[in-house]
């Protein structure tokens, strides 16, 4: 619209410097502007302003659309069924509420039932699964041909094209990359050794150090040659992350070499009983001097121990617990009962419980929950699910610093009953602490049955009851989506 | 009249409610609840020791509730409501309660009742209106000589002039008594210097004030109407009840509203389904009270809309409204072109029209030259409005396929407002 532009440029300028003529307008309003510019009883603004309002009218008058044949490739028929009316309004409902753990629930029953989210609520799937990384997989799973083809119109939802492990390993950000490492040691450790190793010469020290972490997920045998042969790295964060792996894998030479400090220190004796009737094996515990290891403290910081007695609970910390079984030719039972029998031995059995949790030995975990004084959060992981809520529930208050980020950061799945309801009554005791926050992250965990029962966790202090009735409400109303949510894809 | 929940929350008057309402949609919160043809009722638990009475009139949409809340409606009405629109067959259909019943009649015997009004002193009438011409006159030629000196000077240096500028012309014509002109000076010093094309905006509000000035002094008779309408002489809506209507079924396209300086505006645009006429409803309200109607997008109204005399009418009130007792089958413009044309006759008797809602068929939306355009049937396509949020959500339901779509915008640029599959209509809220 050149004539606009043209009545644009005088605008602007102003008329005291330039006034639009006849010829700058299109033909058909020549006539018209010839008689406003002939009007000599209005002053040249006003003539102005009535080209202006001529021009307006025209231009709004005879807009015609663009015509162009402009098509995009619609979206590809979908394969699987969409969910429900009904669940598609839950969803709509979770999102409203930002309850992103329940949306993770919506997302895995969707997806487990083979199903698709509606279209209209696609962008706002997308625009969470670009924020929160782990929802991706199950958008992905639940957005269908219609995801697909939608994100290719918005590159901030490009993470939905095929991008492989490989190319986020060679291309993407640090943290990134490792978390490719992470996710592939789960899958293929070789091959996350195979990729570390090739690229390894031309990572930097802070680098090297941040993606050794990722060996952190099963570290295995076959990973010791290899991290022994960059002990001799110049950077020591290198070398303590090479240390720190490689003292979690039992045929590292290092812990064989703590094994054999360990049987020199270590043995058992005959001892007669019963005016010599019988004999019974005891624990001689015999430190040799001298030790002097790379991460071995060598002076105790515990009053109870010798600084020797210090040096060998750090190395049975460091023992497979099943070496002690093959040593002793005995029972893991026996083997502890055998630790028990004698003071300086039996201080060393909270060092096996640390070796136990860090050699993931489900065998010996068991053992230990029995132990009245200490209570080991290191085991939870270990434990059958029956033992763990077992053990849980009769140390729930002593171990209660511990239980609840157990149970919501290392814990996948809902808690029994009993569990829920110890939780909910300690968290209603300390409603400041556990506020509307922590229910909206964690309300995946919380049985819907909950419910009704919230109000018998009233705390019985005046001043926090309030607090609690406005927590209790917001749960309800979390627990009431979670139940329509599963309902929905039953 | 059954809602879906989408067009309760339409309803809400903020998004707190819309919050607190979902919290009351509970079944548990409610100690009874009923509904009938007519009403929808339910005693909700507060925190006091009687239960909130909340009623809903479902004929007119209207709402009452013994809570103390300012809102409206209040959070009680949104959550019985959504309780209504998830399971309607929770509520036990039985007689309304005395307290339901009693407001029910009430309300339609203030419906049908004529308003008696008081006694006009004419000659005083006329005074005042003499007046009132005068001073808008008065204000028209000090607002032609403000524009005058910009146009002389150029409007290069707009962006640079202190906001005052326009709030001080905007208070003159407040006072001349002309809030038409007052609202399009400070849309002039509103608008966003630093946009490119701010320019076409400026220069547009320019020429709509001139024609406003131009026309009043002229006073050309066929636009009279719109003239001072504009300008913002009142009309009374008494007098327009009085006289006849037209009678739809009215869907409920859009619904817009805006707040300023504790004056909230609410433009509901509707389209008669079978007259093919589109109306605008306007509502006002000071600090937060009530609106009259409750409206919401995708809403079926059998109704009878009176409008606003003017050239092209398109404001309408709305005289009476039940709930659509059945739907015809919705048709709308095959194109652009055939928008193009209304539009040009429009313009043609109406040079200084606003935005116009239409409703259209087989319109697909499309990326072009790094813009998002609106295509018809014969590949004629207008710009999306910049700036509508609702892009991906329009693409995503339409999946490159066409839609019957209703939009609200004029010349070459349109704002999607909902789209209609058969007769549920799916509104994309901006």
């Amino acid at each position: 619209m050149q004539f606009w532009n043209n009545i644009i440029q005088t605008a602007m300028l102003g008329t005291k410097r330039k006034q639009v003529t006849a010829d700058e307008l299109p033909a058909v309003l020549s006539d018209a502007v010839t008689v406003i510019t002939g009007n000599t009883n209005i002053d040249k603004e006003e003539q102005f302003l009535q080209i202006v309002s001529l021009a307006f009218n025209y231009r709004q008058s005879g807009v015609q659309p663009l015509h162009k044949e402009i098509a995009i490739p619609p979206s590809p028929a979908e394969e699987k069924p969409y969910c429900t009316p009904k669940a598609s309004q839950v969803l709509k409902d979770i999102l409203d509420e930002d309850a992103d753990s329940l949306l993770q629930l919506w997302l895995q029953l969707c997806s487990r039932k083979g199903q698709l989210m509606p279209p209209y609520l696609l962008p706002a799937l997308l625009d969470k699964a670009t924020l929160h990384k782990k929802l991706r997989t199950l958008v992905e799973d639940c957005m269908g041909k219609r995801g697909e083809w939608l994100s290719s119109f918005n590159e901030s939802w490009n993470f939905t094209a095929a991008e492989t492990e490989e190319d986020r390993w060679l291309t993407g950000k640090p943290e990134q990359r490792k978390e490719v490492l992470e996710q592939l040691r789960t899958t293929n450790p070789a091959l996350a050794r195979q990729w570390i190793q090739e690229t390894w010469p031309q990572e930097n020290a802070n680098s090297k150090a941040e993606l050794l972490k990722a060996f952190n997920v099963n570290p295995e045998a076959k990973d010791v040659e290899w991290l022994e042969s960059i002990m001799t790295e110049k950077s020591q964060k290198v070398k303590e992350e090479a240390l720190h792996l490689l003292r979690q894998i039992p045929s590292s030479a290092i812990i064989q070499h703590y094994w054999q400090l360990v049987q020199e220190s270590v043995s058992l004796k005959k001892e007669s009983a019963f005016l010599g009737l019988t004999t019974k094996n005891i624990l001689t515990i015999q430190v040799p001097a001298g030790i002097n290891e790379v991460g071995i403290e060598k002076i105790s910081n515990q009053k109870e121990f010798t600084d020797e007695e210090f040096i060998l609970y750090q190395l049975v910390g460091y023992i497979p617990p099943h070496f002690w079984e093959e040593y002793f030719q005995s029972t893991p039972a026996d083997i502890l009962q055998l630790f028990g029998r004698h003071k300086t031995s039996a201080k060393l059995i909270p060092a096996i419980v640390i070796a136990t949790g860090r050699f993931k030995d489900l065998t010996w975990a068991p053992l230990f929950t029995g132990d009245k004084d200490r209570h080991y959060v290191s085991l939870l992981p270990l434990l059958s699910e029956t033992d763990r809520d077992a053990y849980l529930l009769k140390n729930f208050e002593q171990m209660i610093d511990m239980v609840i980020p157990f149970l919501t950061q290392e814990n996948t799945r809902e808690w029994k009953l009993p569990i829920a309801r110890a939780v909910l009554k300690h968290t209603a005791a300390n409603s400041y602490q556990y506020n509307r926050s922590f229910y909206n992250r964690y309300v995946h965990f919380i049985p819907v049955e909950t419910a009704a029962e919230l109000d018998n966790y009233l705390p019985a202090e005046p001043y926090q009851q309030h607090t609690w009735r406005t927590n209790a409400d917001y749960i309800r109303k979390l627990l009431q989506l979670k139940q329509r949510t599963i309902q929905s894809f039953s | 009249m059954q809602l879906t929940e989408e067009q309760v929350m339409a309803l809400a008057p903020d998004d707190a409610s819309r919050k607190a309402g979902r919290e009351l949609s509970s079944p548990s919160k409610w100690v009874t609840k009923g509904a009938n043809e007519q009403a929808l009722w339910g005693e909700c638990q507060g925190s006091g020791s009687k239960p909130y009475r909340t009623q809903v009139d479902l004929a007119g949409m209207a709402f009452k509730c013994s809570c103390p809340s300012r809102k409206f409606p209040c959070k009680h009405g949104i959550g019985l409501l959504i309780l209504f629109a998830r399971n309607a067959a929770d509520f036990t259909t039985t007689e309304a309660p005395d307290w339901v019943s009693e407001w029910i009649s009430k309300r339609e015997i203030k419906n049908t009742a004529t308003d008696k009004k008081p006694a006009v002193n004419e000659a005083a009438q006329a005074k005042r209106q003499q007046a009132r011409e005068q001073s808008v006159e008065d204000g028209l030629s000090e607002l032609l000589l403000w524009i005058k000196d910009i146009v002389r000077n150029g409007i290069v240096g707009i962006p640079e002039k202190d906001s005052s500028f326009f709030t001080d012309m905007a208070r003159r014509m407040v006072d001349a008594k002309a809030p038409g002109l007052a609202t399009l000076v400070k849309n002039a010093g509103n608008l966003s210097f630093y946009k490119e094309g701010w320019q076409n905006e400026f220069t547009d509000l320019l020429a709509r004030m001139y024609l406003l000035i131009a026309g009043y002094t002229h006073k050309p008779a066929a636009l009279t109407d719109d003239l001072r309408s504009n300008i913002g002489f009142t009309q009374s809506q008494e007098e327009l009840r009085e006289k006849p209507g037209i009678k739809d079924t009215w869907l409920v396209l859009g619904k817009q509203t805006e707040t300023e300086d504790s004056l909230t505006v609410e433009r509901n645009w509707l389209y008669g389904i079978t007259t093919q006429q589109y109306s605008l409803v306007l509502q006002f309200s000071v600090m937060s009270q009530s609106m009259v109607l409750n409206l919401a997008p995708g809403m079926m109204l059998d109704a009878e809309l009176v409008f606003y005399p003017s050239a092209q009418p398109l404001r309408a009130l709305i005289k009476s409204q039940a709930a659509a007792a059945s739907i015809p089958p919705i048709s709308g413009l095959s194109g652009w072109q055939q928008v193009a044309e209304l539009e040009t006759a429009y313009n043609s008797v109406l040079p200084f029209s606003s935005p116009r809602p239409f409703l259209l068929q087989q319109i697909t939306p499309l990326q072009y030259e790094g813009r998002w355009w609106l295509s018809d049937s014969s590949n004629r396509l207008v710009q999306v409005k910049e700036g509508f949020r609702e892009m991906y959500k329009l693409l995503s339901i339409s999946g490159g396929r066409p839609v019957n779509l209703a939009v609200l915008g004029n010349e070459n640029c349109y704002e999607p407002l909902g789209i209609l599959a058969g007769t549920h209509y799916i509104f994309l809220s901006n």
